[in-house]
């Protein structure tokens, strides 16, 4: 798989612009998702206010309708992105108090995230960091399901 | 009156020979019953083989290929769809007005991408139902019927 436009990618990723490169892409460009689909682990809608949306939470695109969006999907507020045993985690970006961007945890303590209608890698939380989408506002966590 | 050559059944076709677009006064040679040793003069408008679709000049599809070109590229890593519309080119697309719908159609055709904003508020129609929402694929086909429906295709 492989970056279809390497000179924007890394204008909108500065810090993934290293070698060794710090991320691993995990699957190619599509459109039908994006990252807080992929956040709940759906691959074939997009999800945001304006699409999908948990019922009853404000359809706009500001912090506290992100937060009560989470709490539908039984996500809290914590402090960090460490990795934490039993739960899953969260972070929300955002640039000038508006969402930008979530990322979702692994069990290895890195994180996945799908940019966009672009490709999903696997990176450290604070290299996405950016002009893109602006710095990590949030975190959240939530008790890991049982399978 | 300009229309867009689509298909002809014949392998001659103008098509072939780069040519896409006739103007209303225009006639053209085609093999008359398939026999290529009698070839007629037929007006434009006598022929149905080809969609007789009206097409917004040139000067107009550049602009808008070039814009977007421009929101294609740097919206590919936005995660949602507020900030894609707000995007300068997508709202100078927008811009361009009704004439802009069948390109917008054609692009839609050549590729998903989010331009159902852009179709909803140019046409005021809204062929999106509750349960196709966010799903990228569904909300293509609804709008390229619609433009079907109402004679862009």
């Amino acid at each position: 798989m492989d970056i279809s436009n390497p000179q924007k990618f890394f204008e909108d990723f500065p810090r993934l612009n290293k070698f060794p490169y710090p991320f691993n892409i995990t699957s190619p460009f599509d459109v039908k998702y994006n990252c807080i689909a992929w956040v709940v682990d759906v691959n074939n809608r997009w999800w945001d206010p304006y699409h999908v949306w948990p019922q009853g939470c404000p359809r706009e695109t500001t912090i506290s309708a992100f937060v009560q969006a989470f709490a539908a999907l039984r996500y809290e507020p914590c402090n960090d992105g460490r990795r934490e045993r039993g739960y899953e985690k969260v972070a929300l970006y955002a640039k000038e108090n508006k969402p930008m961007h979530a990322a979702k945890q692994l069990i290895n303590g890195r994180w996945t995230s799908k940019l966009g209608q672009d490709i999903d890698i696997e990176h450290k939380v604070k290299d996405l960091e950016g002009q893109c989408y602006g710095k990590v506002a949030m975190y959240f966590r939530r008790p890991m399901q049982k399978l | 009156m300009r229309y867009q050559l689509l298909q002809i059944a014949d392998s001659t076709s103008l098509l072939q020979k780069g040519v896409s677009y006739l103007d209303v006064q225009d006639t053209f040679q085609l093999p008359v019953w398939g026999n290529y040793s009698w070839m007629g003069n037929f007006p434009v408008e006598s022929v149905s083989w080809w969609a007789q679709v009206p097409v917004a000049d040139r000067q107009l599809e550049q602009t808008f290929n070039k814009l977007a070109r421009k929101w294609e590229k740097e919206t590919a890593h936005l995660s949602f769809i507020e900030q894609m519309v707000l995007h300068p080119a997508y709202q100078e697309i927008i811009g361009l007005g009704k004439k802009a719908i069948p390109l917008i159609l054609k692009q839609l055709k050549k590729e998903p991408n989010f331009w159902f904003w852009a179709l909803r508020s140019l046409t005021g129609k809204d062929p999106v139902t509750k349960d196709m929402r966010g799903d990228v694929m569904a909300m293509r086909k609804a709008w390229l019927n619609w433009g079907k429906d109402n004679g862009y295709f």
